[in-house]
């Protein structure tokens, strides 16, 4: 399973340009498009959410997506998912225009994602969420008459994943029961589970200890280096632990794009996170959670 | 995906400590106790078959509540499991008895009017389950109102179809050899057959992956589509197989009581098919044929002592969500907790000299203890997590 693979180390930062402007995307070096977005728009109706965006993601990019509250993030990731469908522009996975695709379909062609308030089976035990998950791209999810502890592969691959990631003992556990930050990783686990190209992770270390936020930075880490991560965050110690690129989002708009040590420094995000006046204070700590 | 593969043996074991939901609760009684309830259900077997040969009025009360169980199991397995309540099942139990009804007196034979019957239930599941499943939740509920309201409405005005208030009377019952659907015993036994195959179906369909699907779709259906479900698709095969039951459930009323008339489909007999699987337990299957017992019985016993019977029944219902909301099924399944609890302590206080019982919990996780800890959190039950927790081996996953 790509998903479950360790990831040896973190993919090196490519030589991307540095952040020209919101139209710049990163360099694809021969590399696979793995997402293109293009001139996304999203109202809802008098708000306009996402406002003509304009992305590039290639394959195997770790990318992350910063930005204040009510900046449009989690808009674009249901755009991006299928959840919503935009006002205007088009959604290419891999080359393909999935725009008026549904969120299942978009998960067959490789796109799996978490969400900002965790969602699970919360009365299901951890077994049984990760064989759901499991079987999500299986022909037998439909099977009526046959016990699903029967189907020892599926039921060997959710036990894989578990174990992958130290949920093993938990299995008999039912989701309610376990802390906020097995929760978290039980979300990234379901979204492994599908054997996703491309990963949304939306914000998954939120709500999490400090102890907890090393152990999901890790478990992202260990991620096979062939699959695209794109993640929103707002503490910008996980991010630059896990990404090497980032758009910045505001009102909607793509104020900037960049590698991460870059944006970081742009006046305007600055500006963004820790106001017009400390941002000119020369604050260069815009290190720690923003939010 | 292949699904026919081989495991290793640590995921056998897996399954064999977690697959077997009685064994947690079986292991500490002794061998009489665990023998009690196998003795129990064939003596409750014996019983049944006495009241269904004697012929009886106990008998055709019996008979009624097996025909309703099918339709509240129907009800259950969409909505316990599911999470979609439906309040038009009635008319699909109208549709299947006034189908065979109907096709006799348009010259089919029995047997060909009961299979007309189950295609009519079909294709209407399958017609109007397009429209049901579109919507969910509170929406979802008066849809399948208004759909049984609308059966409901047909049999009572297309008079040239239905014969409207007067309803249709059974030509003639199907026969196999000597085995005719006349003899009111042969009805009963079928019946009971019928009840125990639907039981068995719907049983084997929950534990399926299907099942396992449909509780994801009540529990988190935003994630279960992130996960590549069309639960579109699972809310409509879930409509249409609870419809389908319900039909059967039709047609044997039809064997049953020779008469068909709008009053079956009313409002009422949706809102007692609901009551019998809150009452019973939801989520169970089983649960709704002790509700269809409790609900037959006030209709058929108790109305004929009490004329407010109905206000009696709403008493009960209310007195039984509040205080076990789980059901005359949460009531049975806390009762076998406390005599699991009572047998396990029983156990540890055998032992002479040996360590204390909550010594014996702490330093033995492995315990029958914890295993019934375990596989009462498989099974999800808070009740058994707290009474019998035991601390939990240290593992890689502790942080």
């Amino acid at each position: 399973m790509s998903g479950a693979g360790v990831r040896p180390d973190a993919a090196a930062p490519t030589s991307r340009p540095s952040a020209g402007g919101p139209a710049s995307p990163p360099t694809l070096e021969g590399r696979e498009v793995a997402l293109e977005l293009d001139a996304i728009t999203c109202r809802f109706e008098e708000l306009t959410a996402v406002d003509s965006v304009t992305l590039t993601i290639p394959a195997g990019s770790r990318f992350g997506i910063i930005g204040p509250n009510g900046a449009g993030k989690t808009t674009l990731f249901n755009v991006l998912s299928g959840e919503l469908r935009p006002a205007s522009g088009t959604v290419k996975l891999f080359g393909r225009d999935v725009t008026r695709m549904s969120a299942p379909e978009r998960v067959r062609l490789g796109m799996g994602r978490t969400f900002q308030v965790v969602r699970l089976f919360s009365d299901l035990t951890v077994r049984e969420n990760l064989t759901l998950a499991v079987m999500g791209l299986s022909r037998s999810k439909l099977q009526l008459l046959r016990p699903w502890r029967t189907y020892r592969v599926h039921q060997a691959l959710a036990e894989e994943l578990a174990s992958s990631f130290g949920l093993r003992d938990r299995l008999g556990r039912t989701a309610g029961e376990l802390s906020h930050g097995e929760l978290r990783e039980l979300e990234v686990l379901l979204a492994l589970a599908v054997e996703p190209k491309v990963l949304l992770l939306d914000e998954p270390a939120a709500g999490l200890s400090p102890a907890e936020r090393v152990d999901i930075q890790a478990l992202l880490r260990r991620l096979d280096p062939g699959l695209t991560i794109i993640m929103i965050e707002h503490d910008m110690q996980v991010l630059r632990g896990v990404v090497d690129w980032v758009a910045v989002l505001d009102h909607g708009e793509l104020v900037t794009q960049g590698p991460t040590a870059e944006v970081q420094r742009h006046e305007r995000v600055r500006e963004l996170y820790l106001g017009r006046a400390a941002a000119h204070d020369g604050a260069e700590h815009l290190g720690s959670t923003t939010s | 995906m292949d699904d026919l593969g081989t495991t290793t043996p640590t995921t056998l074991d897996t399954l064999s400590a977690e697959g077997t939901p009685a064994r947690w609760w079986v292991a500490p009684l002794t061998l009489g106790e665990r023998m009690a309830g196998p003795i129990l259900g064939a003596a409750c077997l014996v019983v049944i078959g006495i009241i269904l040969t004697s012929g009886s009025y106990l008998s055709t009360i019996f008979e009624d509540i097996l025909i309703f169980a099918i339709a509240a199991m129907g009800v259950d397995f969409l909505g316990g499991f599911g999470g979609l309540i439906t309040l038009g099942q009635a008319g699909f139990v109208g549709v299947g008895a006034y189908g065979v009804a109907i096709a006799e007196v348009h010259g089919y034979g029995p047997w060909a009017a009961t299979g007309i019957s189950l295609a009519a239930v079909l294709g209407l599941a399958v017609v109007t389950g397009v429209v049901a499943v579109r919507v969910s939740g509170i929406t979802f509920v008066i849809v399948t109102l208004a759909l049984g309201q609308i059966f409901w409405g047909l049999g009572y005005q297309w008079t040239s179809l239905t014969s409207g208030d007067n309803g249709i009377t059974l030509l003639s019952s199907p026969s196999i050899g000597p085995w005719s659907l006349s003899s009111t015993m042969t009805v009963w036994v079928t019946t009971f057959v019928v009840f125990l195959a639907i039981l068995a179906v719907l049983l084997l369909m929950v534990h399926s992956p299907f099942g396992l699907s449909l509780r994801g779709l009540k529990s988190n259906e935003r994630r279960l589509r992130a996960l590549g479900y069309r639960t579109g698709l699972q809310r409509y095969i879930g409509y249409v197989i609870a419809s389908f039951v319900a039909g059967i459930a039709g047609v044997l009323y039809i064997f049953s009581n020779h008469l068909i008339s709008p009053a079956t489909l009313t409002f009422s007999q949706d809102g007692f098919l609901v009551v019998m699987v809150i009452l019973g337990g939801l989520g169970t299957i089983w649960g709704p044929c002790l509700g269809a017992l409790v609900v037959v019985m006030f209709e058929q016993e108790i109305s004929t002592y009490l004329a407010r019977w109905e206000t009696l029944m709403g008493v009960v219902f209310i007195a039984a969500v509040i205080f076990t909301p789980g059901g005359i099924a949460g009531l049975l399944r806390r009762g076998r907790l406390a005599l699991t609890r009572l047998a396990t302590a029983r156990r540890r206080a055998k032992p002479a000299g040996g360590p204390a019982p909550a010594v014996a919990s702490a330093t033995a996780p492995n315990s029958s203890a914890g295993d019934a800890l375990d596989a009462a959190r498989t099974r999800g039950d808070g009740d058994a997590a707290r009474v019998t927790a035991a601390p939990r081996a240290p593992s890689e996953g502790d942080r």
